[in-house]
């Protein structure tokens, strides 16, 4: 076992996380002024302008960076609808009861069909249950004449479906996921009865803004770039909110916590950036754009969930992160924070697949992508350790403290 | 505003840090947890895949995780 050395600077000199600055961050960052902040909205765009307000007066030398981002973003812009008379449900309530596929067209009328399944020999101007969708299996509903295809999908433990917006070309008809023991109940014995259904969605092509403050500029040694996404997937057209609190705007606050002390106490020489991206729900189009362009070297953290740290934070490496690994396990020695190696696929994998060293930290997303994810779902302490483990690992990569040596292969 | 407390009580890795470069596969999305998609044999969602397969994609995530995630209607982030 290796022994915990060195204490991280910011701590000595009395620089320790606040809650309440991060708070104010992520109360703002949900409110409803911003809509969710989904890629290409004003909401989003007022966000972005918020926090390169914020980097200023943090001291950072800000800029904005557009990007376009094409053929990903699949925007509900109506209400989608479902009403399946016979099963005598009432109205089915969209995203809890049922929601729209990624994949599928556009509807923008109610169109009225006979349940059906895949086995049944005629699909003329039928809805069809399929439990084994593809879009080959789609292809053929197509050519046999369905007028729509429904999917089961499970909700999440408070009974919402959570809402993405990344998404393939559609297929050739309206595909609605239907929640599993609805869709069972339509397979087993509700055949020949009718559902009407409305899909209206549609591909959009928008232009992203990522925010990048330069608190110390980069002097040809160490530079270290703290990224955080500040996107959500938007509120739907019918007013529910998305505040996207825990998904991220607890790790935008976070990084910009770390970032304002280590300002104060990195020593000089050593480069200090952050990047606070847009439309990682997009496909991480923001951190695709960035990564090709940062200086090779550069040492990435990104931050993605900083809600509730429940047993470990997850810790995924890219890139020839070894040094920046060993730091970050110290300085999760040094602060009490747990680290386990776990999928982290966010912004991180972009810098990772540009040749930079990454790592990608989580510390929970409770709520994930639904109306649940407000700002009360934010623990205070997590933020606060997710600011000092941030903090720690510059402070031992400024101090070169490695207890465990780097494999030098990586 | 939420107090809750998080009190880890031992930090770092306990196990190999390198095992970070090859983590297992996501149960969920961008490190949510896992929904199910039910009825299709009660799988579990797995979105984006894992790290080299991202890396294979030259993007976020494996293409076939990404596949597999959407086409059981709970999508994928990226």
């Amino acid at each position: 076992m290796t022994s915990v050395t060195g204490r991280p600077a910011a701590v000595a000199a009395g620089l320790s996380p606040q809650p309440a600055p991060m708070r104010e961050v992520v109360e703002e960052l949900a409110a409803d002024r911003y809509a969710g902040r989904r890629v290409g909205i004003a909401g989003g765009r007022a966000a972005a302008a918020w926090l390169a307000d914020l980097l200023r007066e943090a001291g950072a030398r800000v800029r904005l960076d557009e990007f376009p981002v094409t053929g990903t973003v699949r925007e509900v812009y109506g209400v989608p609808t479902l009403s399946w008379p016979a099963g005598g449900t009432g109205a089915l309530v969209f995203r809890r009861d049922f929601c729209e596929h990624l994949a599928s067209a556009d509807l923008p009328d109610p169109r009225t069909g006979q349940l059906s399944t895949m086995d049944d020999a005629d699909l003329t101007g039928a809805w069809v249950l399929d439990g084994r969708y593809s879009p080959r299996r789609a292809e053929d509903a197509v050519t046999r004449g369905a007028v729509g295809i429904l999917v089961p999908r499970d909700t999440d433990a408070a009974g919402w479906m959570p809402k993405m917006i990344a998404g393939p070309a559609p297929v050739a008809l309206p595909v609605l996921a239907v929640r599993t023991d609805l869709y069972e109940r339509m397979r087993t014995g509700a055949q020949g009865s009718t559902v009407t259904a409305a899909v209206p969605v549609r591909t959009v092509d928008v232009t992203g803004v990522n925010v990048h403050g330069e608190f110390r500029p980069p002097l040809g040694g160490l530079t270290l770039l703290l990224t955080a996404h500040f996107d959500g997937v938007g509120d739907d057209p019918d007013g529910l909110r998305f505040p996207a609190a825990c998904d991220n705007a607890a790790g935008v606050a976070a990084v910009i916590e770390a970032a304002r002390i280590l300002h104060r106490v990195l020593p000089d020489g050593i480069g200090l950036g952050v990047a606070l991206l847009d439309g990682e729900e997009a496909g991480a189009t923001g951190s695709a754009w960035h990564a090709p362009t940062v200086e090779p070297g550069t040492l990435v953290i990104n931050l993605d969930g900083a809600a509730r740290l429940g047993q470990a934070a997850a810790v995924e490496a890219g890139g020839p992160a070894g040094p920046l690994l060993a730091a970050l396990d110290l300085a999760g020695r040094q602060t009490g924070v747990p680290l386990r190696a776990q999928a982290m696929p966010s912004d991180n994998r972009r810098y990772a697949v540009a040749g930079l060293p990454a790592v990608g930290i989580g510390m929970g997303m409770p709520g994930y992508q639904t109306p649940a994810e407000n700002p009360e779902r934010v623990e205070d302490a997590t933020l606060t350790v997710a600011a000092r483990l941030l903090t720690a690992t510059a402070v031992n990569l400024a101090d070169g403290s490695n207890p465990r040596r780097p494999d030098p292969r990586r | 505003m939420s107090t809750q407390a998080t009190e880890p009580a031992a930090g770092g890795f306990a196990g190999d840090p390198a095992e970070a470069f090859n983590p297992p596969k996501a149960g969920g999305c961008c490190g949510s947890p896992a929904t199910g998609t039910g009825a299709a044999g009660g799988q579990t969602e797995v979105c984006c895949g894992t790290a080299a397969e991202a890396q294979a994609s030259g993007g976020c995530c494996g293409e076939a995780a990404k596949a597999e995630a959407v086409d059981s209607g709970a999508g994928c982030c990226g």
